[in-house]
């Protein structure tokens, strides 16, 4: 499944919150989800991400790790306390080197992790692969 | 080098030669090696020697001084057998001196007392008891006002006598006052070998504490420095990390764009922009590729680069690297197969990570060299190891070059550089990388016919402690 043969409306009605204190980064991930229909709510940190998260509860979250104020494992604890939180999805983004990091991502309660840089030829493919491990998904996304 | 310092610091003088000629005379046996005991030894023979030549003094004064006195038979046992004794406590059996000595003056005592000699005369040679003890246990300067005592007790016993004859005042004063002369010698030179000695320890302590201070100077240093070490190490890292994490931000961001633009998501484009926007994301690409290289390296010999041992299935790994490479093999136009052997054990431990890395970095090269035919993948065990070849119809490497191609920043040649690119980083990492797993990598080559590469790696399928590994 190359990046065109994906429906251009497969994220339709999905909610997903997007935390990078990268600008750039934060930009070509909004572009790539809304390309394909997704409603995307932007933050810049850990704490910005948490509130937007807890006001609008959306249906997948996709958080960079290091990032200033509080990172992505401070805001993974933080919606995982929160019952309301809890079980929304949460995808982390890791740097190339950063081997062990997707290791203990995944310890500390992230769905998966996708690898940097983002590209729409591969980022997509990698996000809907992900996303069918929720069995919840799995059904909507290969309708 | 100790006959030289005692040379120096010995003059041949009267003191030293009778220094010499003492030490030669109470040399204890060689048998007897304690410090300490030697002493104790030397101590006794030098008391022996004394009592010795005082006794022969006597009898021969004896003879002398009063006409009347002629050397009994028991005057001569008595100087023959008080001499042995001081062979006897020239070897290891020195106790027995030492009570024979006692025995020997007790009875010579008893049967000079018995001869018809003044009894309360012969007591007073007892006074040498005290003269004894003086020299041996006393500093020189409290052994004479002792010894002067003794001497005056003599004389006030001996003014106490009844009878006086020249023989009773001149037998305990002669012997009393030899024997004190000959003690206050030897306490005098004992004090001088003490104070020696005292000087040479005080020197040596001098000299361990001069070496301890420059021990603990020097160690002051290696603390300094090891702390700027673990600082600049610290420091090192710190920089790495932020160096590899600003120097991918942009570039992420470069390659991400150029793949929206190259995907239409940012709206229609025309064939020349999408020309050059293609350029820009192949340089960035090659650019990000060459910056993970050097990073990797850096953290190889760092040794930073840390290696995982988890379960993975090599067969579902290479299905993963033909999904990734088999788009390069379609665009020139190659063939690539895979071949997995049944010999492979469906879960293999290790850092599939860095595996794939290995095998991505020997795929991408085995394609980027050959134009025509293909290039081949082949999966197998090997009794302990298991064995990753690719096999390539390419260009092939030339003999001049095959014992340095695995070396940093080396090509074939300048103009392979130009013609392929790459930064000649790969295969080092490629060699680091299967050392790093405790395995290797060979290549073949014949010019103008093909390469392989032959990577070996253990073959782990059980769980292992971190410790096996190490070992």
């Amino acid at each position: 499944m190359t990046s065109s043969a994906i429906r251009r409306d497969i994220l339709q009605n999905w909610t997903v919150v997007v935390v990078d204190d990268e600008p750039d980064s934060l930009e070509v991930a909004v572009r790539i989800l809304r390309h394909y229909g997704a409603e995307v709510r932007t933050a810049v940190n850990g704490a910005d991400g948490l509130s937007t998260i807890r006001s609008i509860r959306p249906k997948l979250v996709i958080s960079d790790l290091s990032m200033p104020e509080m990172d992505g494992w401070g805001m993974l604890g933080e919606l995982k306390l929160d019952r309301t939180t809890m079980e929304i999805p949460v995808i982390a983004l890791t740097a190339h080197a950063m081997v062990g990091d997707r290791e203990r991502a995944i310890m500390a309660g992230f769905h998966n992790y996708l690898t940097k840089p983002l590209t729409p030829a591969t980022f997509m493919k990698d996000l809907l692969v992900l996303l069918t491990d929720i069995p919840a998904f799995a059904h909507e996304l290969t309708q | 080098m100790a006959t030289v310092a005692q040379t120096q610091t010995q003059p041949r003088d009267f003191s030293s030669l009778f220094r010499q000629l003492a030490n030669k005379i109470t040399e204890p046996s060689a048998s007897i090696q304690d410090k300490e005991t030697r002493f104790q030894v030397r101590s006794l023979v030098t008391i022996l020697v004394f009592l010795n030549v005082a006794n022969i003094l006597f009898a021969v004064g004896l003879v002398i001084v009063d006409p009347k006195v002629t050397l009994s038979s028991i005057t001569f046992v008595t100087v023959i057998a008080l001499a042995g004794t001081y062979f006897i406590s020239r070897t290891r059996h020195y106790k027995w001196a030492a009570g024979m000595s006692v025995g020997i003056i007790s009875l010579s005592l008893f049967f000079l007392a018995s001869d018809g000699a003044n009894m309360s005369v012969v007591w007073l040679y007892y006074l040498v008891i005290g003269i004894l003890l003086a020299g041996l246990w006393m500093s020189s300067r409290a052994a004479s006002i002792l010894l002067a005592l003794d001497i005056l007790g003599v004389g006030v016993l001996l003014l106490l006598q009844p009878k006086l004859t020249i023989a009773n005042i001149l037998y305990p004063i002669g012997f009393v006052g030899i024997t004190s002369g000959i003690f206050l010698f030897y306490t005098r030179f004992r004090d001088i070998l003490e104070h020696d000695r005292r000087i040479q320890i005080a020197a040596a302590l001098e000299q361990t504490r001069k070496a301890n201070d420059a021990l603990e100077g020097a160690n002051t240093e290696l603390v300094k420095a090891n702390n700027l070490a673990t600082e600049s190490a610290r420091l090192k890292s710190e920089f790495m990390s932020t160096m590899s994490h600003e120097l991918r931000t942009p570039l992420n961001a470069m390659l991400g764009f150029c793949g929206i633009l190259l995907e239409g998501m940012g709206g229609e484009i025309d064939a020349d922009a999408r020309h050059m926007i293609e350029r820009v994301n192949s340089n960035s690409s090659r650019l990000l590729t060459l910056i993970n290289e050097v990073l990797d390296l850096a953290k190889i010999e760092a040794g930073r680069m840390e290696l995982m041992s988890r379960p993975f299935s090599p067969r579902t790994l290479s299905e993963q690297w033909q999904s990734q490479m088999h788009v390069l093999a379609e665009q020139k136009g190659l063939t690539f197969t895979i071949e997995v052997d049944s010999s492979l054990p469906d879960t293999i431990y290790g850092d599939a990570d860095r595996i794939t890395q290995i095998v991505i970095n020997l795929l991408s090269n085995a394609f980027k060299f050959t134009e025509k035919g293909g290039v081949k993948l082949d999966l197998k065990r090997d009794d302990l190891n298991w064995i990753i070849r690719v096999t390539d119809s390419g260009v092939g490497i030339p003999p001049h070059a095959i014992n340095y191609i695995f070396d940093e920043f080396r090509q074939v040649d300048g103009s392979s550089r130009r013609v392929y690119g790459g930064t000649g980083l790969g295969l080092a990492i490629v060699r680091n990388l299967c050392l790093m797993m405790k395995g290797n990598v060979k290549v073949s080559s014949e010019l103008n016919k093909g390469s392989v590469f032959t990577i070996t790696l253990p073959c782990i399928t059980t769980q292992q402690t971190e410790a096996a590994l190490a070992s």
